[in-house]
């Protein structure tokens, strides 16, 4: 503006300018600080990522985490199929055959008290018809889940549960969760399953349907 | 005293599998079948999340999206290209990244992890934090202006902006402070995401949501055709932060390329009211400084104020911590048969972690909700004695500029302002100052700019980007351009 | 940039134009959607009450044909209708937003046109209004903090005071205080310990005959809770599927002076749990502490009356669910109604004020359904609650539930009471072992011995002297050393034993399922002192009053004593 300027305003504008430096400073300080905490708590043993085969960790910092349910907490309230904000929910039902029974009656397949073993509709417990029964060889019969139909209710899972060897179980389809900042669904959740993990170990269930936790 | 039966009825063995369901559900009642026609087992599917590379493109796109926003507010002058920088976040942050993670509701996760040894923040949720706060820094809240889909969504909905008055601009200026104030508390007792919880534009970004989350979204969104950018200016704690950068900001945008002419065309520009016209202390300086050194005073003693009433005001918000919700009901279980069990507290006890457990926790949180409501108490005082200091005297101004901290940086006032860049430096050849469309329409109307007011040499009203379409047969004559006040500039040339 | 007039005019009056389509497909778009999105969330497709009443139809009838071509039909509807929901919703959402587009679009077109630059006001730009601002900010702070103050209050005002339920009002005839100490307040006695201080009951007996009996008194119903006395007065409880009573006999000559039952209870359920015949429905003994006598049933009903019969309090806790029945007895401590409820649904014990029957404290534990009753110790700093459970054994504060120490390991259907020596405790149980627990001062607990033969499964041993004995359901009793754990002697008697051995006059006295009650040197030799006969069957535990004994035989209720 001019050349000139009073002094009140250039005593500002010192002012401002050495605030300035010490926060750009301090804004990179922090993050700098920050990222190498992440790399820091990565390598401390017992910190690492959940489910990691290293343990030990990787050194790198931490990715941003996604939402995961842990089965071993969950108690099939049916809350994942009505609380996520999507309108077909992203927690869907996952099946472990490596630890599936192949039971002829199975009470995640049936509807209680069901008195033919048919795959007819009104013997079926879920509501949409998600679970195809297919017969292997006697007496075993396979149970495969169509995840485009299935809602997350958790009704076989439940059924599964109870009575059988707990292979049916609820997970976050992480290719459908949009992994929001705060989860619907970890906060209406009554048995505390939701937490964020490590994008690279996004499940907390091994191949064999056994717990990492 | 009892009498055990030595047979088992069956009755008891269903009871007796039923509790081995809930006791441990891991349990393999039937072993894995060996098959004999050569069945193989099908693989669990585990999908993938997003690779580590649409996070370092996210991070990117912010980055470049900032810096197209800086060269196009402060050296392009364009609101146009603003304009398009603007849609395309508003496409690509909000409605293809559906919202999640942004920057304003990423300042929680750092803040958490800051709060929390143990915990580690993405670099990519960090840098999303840390740009928009270094830009402002640097050029002002450039995020704000384009980048920022919450604040775009908003801005394409400005159709009827009515002007607010001063008074009631700061009273609900105080509103994004305790939001901020009370969702960082609430991050450091580790209950809730407030700002994320109850952001109301993301829902409409992923098309799907709950219904009071779409309702609160719309309604904002209709109250925005005439509050313009009601979220920004009165909620949004992020902008809390940005406005703090942007005080210190080493550039900012200028309603006028070159100097203030005092034309005045430019005091209805701002449909955020964030232009400060130019003002004269009417009082003397003696009262002023005396009343400034009063309000200064008073900060320590509204900070100790608010430092012994924060446990009080924290009180209440431990109401929304899940912890605390848990064992309020096993306590009321606890006092009454007649309370029904809760899902919360029937899961808690099928959990098996002890009572004496979740007590320890309940106390070191209750002692964290004090401690946290000591600061917030402190930062509410602190908050309110900086605004009266910042409203002790009118301070002596003579321009027309857009508020350092509250200029959104949207670049709407560019139009309005009939100066044009200076012919010196502007272009690199030495031609001819740039074409009308970048520097609003009174560049091009404007040969000699002192010469016959601004509008009063334009010889076509130009449609595209300013008020000034409206001119076309009658208002070129009885238009604001008469207005123009000759004398006020003379005045205040240098 | 070179638009005539007309041109603008146009262009105007077209935004315009779209901009009302635009609106009005906006708005019937946003209807049509509302309903559909309730519709989609409100229910799962399946759980129409429709679906339900037909699958349960089915299931009443699965063979006939023609429901199940109609449940068929409308499964099928129900989750074609919720699918096509979803798409409906994900497509009108596009819609939606390409609408709302053109219509922001077509209204900012129209905004541009319009739009003036208003006049600068004359006399020159405003001062900013500092003053009011001043004034606003202070006022909104105010008002802020005036909210924040409403809410503080609101909370630090107690809530309302929950006055527990009581089916009758809370007439209370109580005699004046002091009162006198009841003789034998609770199962096995004073703290439940097992051992009657100052008795000397007689060496024999036999009710069949009359010989030493004082008088013998028909039990309306039956039940396997033990006799409390207090004042003179015998209580005790019976009860079937349709009525649980509470019975008092005068301790003078056995006539019923009054029986109270346990109906008209608030939240009680309305038929009689499902017990096992063994169990019964009063398996627990009842508790008094001088001025009123407290009873629970299998129902999960605990009542309190005045010594007259008078119900001063009664709730219900919820059915207790366990395979057999409730049979975990009562005791009192102070002004505080001891409870172990450890069921299916949550092990918990359960301080209930004796005045009202509000819950003083009650303590979450982590065992399974367990029908043992705890027992009260006095330890050098104060006195302790031990209860026995599967699989913990552990000791708390009677006054405030907090726990002192915990050892886990029990196991199996837990329904012996703990013993109590000098400082250890022992647990015992059939298929998992007797545990001797030594509680140190500085609030530690430890195993000092254990044993894995002659182990009872309903009978509870005693401790008294250094020695521990134990009765088992096969006809064994067996004496142990406290400290070391050594087995000074086991002898097998021909009968097994349901009812817990006494400590009275440095005798034992236990009686086995037949009636007979051996009575044996409480000593580390061992001597049998006398037999005695009751002429019936007994699994309840006799209470022991100067030269009297009560015992509830199948029917009656006998009075032991030297006439």
């Amino acid at each position: 503006m001019s050349e000139q300027r009073p002094e009140s305003v250039s005593r500002r504008h010192w002012l401002r300018a050495t605030l300035r430096a010490a926060a750009l400073a301090a804004l990179g300080g922090f993050v700098g600080a920050m990222v190498q905490r992440g790399r820091r708590l990565c390598t401390k043993p017992g910190s690492a990522c959940v489910g990691c085969e290293e343990r030990a960790g990787c050194g790198l910092p931490p990715r941003a985490t996604v939402w995961q349910l842990d089965p071993e907490k969950c108690i099939q309230c049916g809350k994942c199929a009505t609380h996520c904000v999507l309108d077909h929910s992203a927690v869907r039902c996952f099946h472990s055959h490596a630890r599936c029974g192949y039971c002829k009656l199975c009470f995640g397949y049936f509807e209680p008290g069901t008195a033919m073993l048919t795959e007819a509709a009104e013997n079926q417990l879920c509501p949409t018809g998600a679970i195809h029964r297919n017969f292997v060889e006697a007496p075993y019969y396979e149970y495969v889940i169509e995840e485009d139909l299935c809602v997350g209710c958790g009704k076989c899972v439940r059924g599964c549960n109870m009575f059988g060897n707990g292979s049916l179980y609820l997970q976050v389809h992480q290719k459908i969760c949009l992994n929001c900042n705060e989860c619907s669904i970890a906060k209406a959740c009554p048995a505390d399953a939701f937490s964020r993990v490590s994008p690279t170990e996004p499940y907390l269930r091994n191949a064999d349907g056994s717990s990492k936790t | 005293m009892s009498l055990m039966c030595r047979a088992y009825p069956f009755r008891v063995i269903v009871i007796a599998l039923a509790l081995w369901g809930t006791f441990a559900t891991a349990a393999e009642r039937f072993p894995s079948p060996d098959f004999e026609s050569g069945y193989v087992l099908p693989t669990t599917p585990t999908p993938i999340p997003r690779a580590a590379f649409a996070e370092a493109l996210d991070v990117g796109l912010l980055l470049v999206a900032l810096a197209l926003a800086t060269y196009f507010a402060l050296k392009m002058r364009s609101r146009k290209a603003l304009t398009a920088l603007m849609l395309f976040c508003l496409a690509y942050f909000g409605f293809w990244k559906k919202g999640c993670i942004c920057p304003v509701g990423s300042w929680q996760n750092v803040f958490q992890a800051a709060t929390d040894n143990s915990l580690a923040v993405a670099p990519s949720v960090l840098l999303a934090f840390a740009l928009p706060i270094a830009f402002a820094l640097l050029f002002g809240r450039v995020f704000c202006s384009s980048v920022c889909p919450l604040g775009a969504i908003q801005d394409v909905v400005v159709l009827r902006p009515k002007r607010i008055p001063a008074w009631l601009q700061h009273a609900l200026g105080l509103m994004p402070y305790v939001y901020l104030g009370v969702a960082a508390l609430l991050i450091y007792t580790d209950s809730a995401f407030l700002v994320c919880r109850y952001d109301p534009f993301v829902g409409i970004f992923r098309m799907s949501g709950s219904f009071w989350m779409l309702l609160t979204g719309a309604s904002l969104l209709l109250l925005g055709i005439f509050i313009a950018r009601p979220y920004c200016r009165f909620l949004c704690p992020y902008g809390v932060l940005l406005s703090w950068a942007a005080a210190l900001s080493w550039r900012k945008i200028t309603v006028t390329p070159t100097d203030c002419i005092q034309c005045r065309l430019c005091e209805t520009a701002c449909p955020f009211d964030c232009i400060d016209f130019p003002s004269t202390p009417q009082e003397s300086r003696r009262t002023s400084i005396k009343r400034l050194a009063g309000f200064l005073l008073l900060i320590p003693l509204l900070i100790g104020l608010g430092i012994g009433m924060g446990p009080h005001l924290a009180q209440p918000l431990t109401r929304l911590d899940r912890r605390i919700q848990l064992i309020t009901q096993l306590d009321r279980e606890a006092q009454s048969p007649a309370v029904e069990m809760t899902e919360q507290s029937e899961a808690f006890r099928a959990s098996g972690v002890a009572m004496a457990t979740l007590r320890d926790d309940v106390k070191r949180l209750r002692k964290r909700f004090r401690k946290g409501g000591r600061f917030l108490g402190g930062f509410f005082g602190l908050v309110l004695g900086w605004k009266l200091a910042l409203l002790a005297k009118t301070r002596k101004r003579t321009d027309y500029e857009p508020n350092r901290t509250s200029c959104l940086a949207c670049g709407r006032c560019f139009a309005f302002c009939p100066q044009k860049p200076p012919r010196t430096r502007a272009a690199p050849h030495g031609a001819s100052p740039r074409p009308s469309t970048e520097a609003g329409p009174h560049g091009a109307c404007l040969e000699p700019p002192t010469e016959a007011g601004p509008h009063g040499a334009c010889p076509e009203p130009s449609t595209e980007a300013g008020p000034h379409g409206a001119c076309p047969e009658p208002s070129t004559e009885a238009g604001p351009h008469g207005a123009c006040p000759r004398g006020t500039r003379d005045s205040d040339a240098k | 940039m070179t638009d005539k007039p007309e041109q603008t005019q146009t262009r105007y009056a077209c935004a315009r134009i779209v901009a009302t389509i635009a609106s009005l497909f906006c708005a019937t778009l946003t209807v049509l959607m509302l309903s559909t999105f309730f519709a989609s969330r409100s229910a799962a497709p399946l759980d129409t009450p429709e679906l339900q009443a037909f699958k349960q139809q089915i299931q009443a009838e699965p063979e006939n044909e023609s429901f199940k071509t109609q449940v068929r039909a409308l499964d099928l509807l129900a989750r074609q209708a919720h699918f096509t929901s979803l798409t409906a919703l994900q497509t009108g959402a596009v819609l939606l937003l390409i609408g709302l587009v053109v219509m922001v679009t077509a209204l900012q077109i129209m905004r541009s046109h319009t739009a003036q630059i208003s006049h600068p006001a004359a006399g020159g730009p405003l001062a900013p209004a500092l003053i009011p601002a001043r004034y606003a900010v202070i006022i909104t702070s105010l008002i802020l903090l005036a909210l924040a103050a409403l809410i503080v209050l609101r909370e630090a005002a107690p809530p309302p005071q929950e006055t527990p339920e009581t089916t009758q009002p809370a007439v209370v005839h109580e005699k004046a205080l002091p009162h006198e100490p009841p003789a034998w307040p609770a199962f096995r006695g004073h703290g439940g310990l097992g051992v009657a201080e100052n008795t000397s009951p007689p060496l024999a007996w036999d009710g069949e005959t009359g010989s030493n009996t004082l008088w013998k008194q028909e039990v309306p119903r039956p039940g396997f809770s033990s006799p409390i006395v207090c004042q003179n007065r015998v209580f005790l409880t019976g009860g079937d599927s349709d009525v649980r009573e509470v019975y008092c006999f005068s301790a003078e000559d056995g006539a019923l002076l009054w029986r109270h039952p346990a109906t008209g209870i608030a939240g009680a359920p309305e038929t009689a749990p499902e017990v096992t015949s063994d169990t019964g429905y009063a398996a627990a003994t009842m508790a008094t502490d001088g001025m009123r006598v407290y009873a629970i049933f299998a129902s999960g009903n605990i009542l309190a009356m005045t010594l007259e019969g008078d119900r001063i309090w009664a709730h219900n806790h919820g059915v207790p669910e366990n395979p057999y029945g409730h049979a975990s007895s009562l005791l009192v401590h102070e002004d505080l109604l001891l409870v172990q409820f450890d069921d299916d649904n949550t092990g918990r014990v359960l301080a209930l004020r004796t005045d009202t029957g509000a819950i003083a404290w009650r303590v979450d534990r982590e065992v399974l359904p367990c029908w043992s009753t705890p027992i009260l110790v006095s330890r050098s700093d104060g006195p302790e609650l031990i209860v026995n459970g599967n699989t913990i054994a552990a000791g708390y504060n009677p006054r405030t539930g907090a726990e002192r120490w915990r050892h886990d390991c029990m196991g199996g259907e837990v329904a012996v009471s703990p013993a109590w020596w000098n400082g250890t405790a022992f647990v015992a149980n059939q298929y998992a072992k007797l545990a001797a627990i030594r509680l140190n001062d500085d609030g530690t607990a430890h195993e000092i011995w254990e044993g894995y033969d002659d182990l009872p499964d309903v009978s509870s041993p005693v401790a008294w002297s250094n020695q521990l004995f134990m009765a088992d359901s096969y006809g064994v009793v067996s004496c142990w050393d406290t400290e070391t754990g050594e087995l000074h002697w086991r002898h097998e008697f021909d009968e097994g034993f349901y009812a817990s051995p006494i400590v009275a006059a440095g005798r034992i006295y236990v009686t086995d399922k037949h009636g007979k009650t051996r009575i044996l040197a409480a000593a580390n030799t061992f001597t049998e002192l006398g037999t005695a006969l009751l002429g019936e069957s007994s699994t309840s535990t006799p209470a022991f009053v100067g030269e009297r004994v009560f015992i509830r035989g199948a029917k009656h209720l006998f009075c032991i004593g030297i006439p």
